[in-house]
């Protein structure tokens, strides 16, 4: 399996275990894996995130991927039953989209690219 | 698959981590400044002491500025600072928390231990990693700089097994390599048992590296050759130079962000388990504010438990210091020191030895312990810290300078289960 797939999937894990914290029972995971960037979206009806939830996960994904990071300390997520790693999987993925509306719910859309080599700039 | 069009992200991490760059290049100036002007800018003296350092035996604990003077041992950190700082610039990686704690500790450890001779090897041993895993050398970088803790094996294979030249130096490469190349894999396994609780989790890995090659040299009948050195120099030649250091970091941090106390605020209600980036999150403001802030307070428990101002210690502060962007602030790490300090009087240790004055410092390698658990999960877990330090060392026979990470990591993982459980069974989980 190829590096980048194997962090989306613990990223898309996260904020699923994210969304499930917030109350949500039914939630869909997608991925779209390619060859130079992979995807994902996490989304469900059951919620609506507060302003200040949204802003925080804005702020968690809104960074570039440090692979530096994810490549060394990755295997800490989803290693805590009762709490979240969103900082940890933040450095795995970049932000693409989220949409907080009521009636639609939330989805939010992730993706990474294979063989980041650098942290500071998106190919 | 057509990819998305892409804009860099409108977030202040590209400014922080360009300026987070440039500080560090102002410490190597200052650091160089200094050892320079405490050797009288005497070239040929400086010249004679880092040779002294480079072919002195340096597992623990061997004080450079016992050894060379504290003009040789401050320039010999700001040539390892200035390595460290080139590797990160060529390898492209973000100067974050993760990057900024290296830094520090390695011109922290290159007053003890590390020196511009021996770092070499163990970088490339994970540089071959990279290329043997097909991957950028950057992903693996962190470990790299954190690896060179067992620079030490280097200089111990080079200078003291009698070998004869070259191939004492052949030997030297090899083993360092080998031993960078190993650390890893394993450093990224070892992440499992304490969970992320062990701030120096690199130093727990090379612990086990350190101990099988003890035990290896034991059964081949060799015996390591290093000495202990430690200076007692006092507060007074380093004191207020540092002091005025920390407060100048204070002043950027609260220039470059307005906003800093309310991100400072934050920023210390997080437990500081691995990995919570102060810079990413929080941003360069206030993890500035905040180094500033936990030197001034270590160089105050430093003072108050009177400590010896020397290599190793200086050294400890500003590793303190650099992980202040990587997990530590007062909040979670004053617990864990005050811990040490309970348990060395408690205890035959006592403050005075040089293990225990270490450790102080050291044992906050298990802040997220008290972030997460609260205060007297720190006290405990610091106790237990300096038990397990004492004894550790003697099994890797101080070729992992980083001993506190790896008694920090025992600590961490054996406490665990058991705060674990008992907030279980006051939640009536169990």
């Amino acid at each position: 399996m190829k590096s980048d797939a194997a962090h989306l999937m613990r990223v898309a894990e996260e904020v699923l275990k994210y969304f499930y914290l917030k109350g949500a029972r039914s939630v869909k995971v997608s991925y779209d894996f390619g060859d130079e960037r992979s995807f994902c979206a996490v989304s469900t009806k059951d919620i609506l995130l507060s302003a200040e939830e949204e802003d925080y996960l804005r702020r968690v994904f809104d960074g570039p991927v440090q692979p530096e990071i994810a490549e060394y300390y990755g295997s800490l997520a989803g290693r805590r039953r009762n709490a979240l790693e969103m900082e940890l999987v933040g450095t795995m993925a970049e932000l693409e989209d989220i949409s907080n509306e009521e009636g639609l719910g939330v989805v939010i859309v992730l993706s990474r690219r294979e063989m980041e080599f650098r942290s500071s700039k998106k190919g | 698959m057509v990819p998305f069009p892409y804009d860099a992200p409108a977030n202040g991490f590209e400014n922080d981590t360009r300026h987070a760059k440039a500080a560090l290049y102002a410490l190597i100036g200052l650091v160089s400044a200094f050892g320079l002007a405490s050797a009288d800018f005497d070239l040929p003296a400086l010249g004679r002491g880092l040779a002294a350092i480079i072919v002195s035996p340096d597992t623990l604990i061997n004080d450079y500025v016992a050894i060379a003077g504290i003009g040789a041992a401050f320039v010999n950190a700001a040539l390892c600072l200035a390595v460290a700082v080139a590797v990160l610039k060529a390898t492209k990686v973000s100067v974050s928390g993760p990057a900024i704690a290296a830094a520090f500790t390695i011109a922290g450890f290159s007053l003890f231990g590390k020196n511009i001779a021996n770092i070499w090897p163990g970088l490339l041993g994970a540089y071959l990693y990279a290329v043997a895993s097909r991957r950028p050398f950057g992903e693996n970088l962190i470990v790299a700089l954190f690896g060179t803790a067992l620079a030490p094996l280097s200089s111990e294979i080079a200078f003291g097994l009698g070998l004869a030249v070259p191939w004492n130096f052949v030997m030297a490469i090899a083993g360092g390599a080998a031993a960078g190349f190993l650390l890893s894999p394993i450093a990224r396994h070892v992440l499992d048992f304490h969970r992320g609780y062990n701030l120096y989790n690199t130093g727990f890995a090379a612990g086990f590296i350190g101990t099988v090659t003890l035990s290896a040299f034991k059964a081949l009948g060799i015996t390591l050759h290093g000495g202990f050195h430690w200076a007692e120099l006092g507060p007074g030649p380093t004191l207020p130079y540092l002091a005025a250091g920390f407060v100048a970091m204070i002043a950027a941090g609260a220039t470059l962000d307005k906003g800093w106390a309310a991100s400072y605020k934050r920023l210390c209600r997080s437990s500081g388990r691995l990995v919570t980036d102060f810079v990413r999150f929080f941003g360069l403001g206030a993890t500035l504010v905040n180094m500033g802030l936990m030197g001034l307070i270590t160089s105050g428990v430093m003072l108050a438990i009177g400590a010896s101002w020397n290599g190793p210690m200086i050294g400890g502060l500003l590793t303190v210091v650099g992980f202040s962007a990587f997990g530590k602030h007062p909040r979670n790490t004053l617990p864990t020191m005050l811990g040490v300090v309970a348990m060395a009087l408690l205890s035959d240790y006592g403050l005075d030895s040089p293990g225990s004055q270490l450790a102080v410092l050291f044992a906050s390698t298990l802040a997220p312990i008290a972030g997460e658990y609260g205060p007297v999960a720190g006290v405990a877990v610091g106790m237990l810290h300096l038990v397990l330090v004492q004894v550790v060392g003697s099994l890797h026979g101080g070729l992992n300078l980083y001993n506190n990470g790896f008694a920090g990591g025992l600590s961490a993982g054996l406490i665990l289960p058991v705060l674990e459980w008992i907030r279980e069974w006051r939640r009536h989980e169990v």
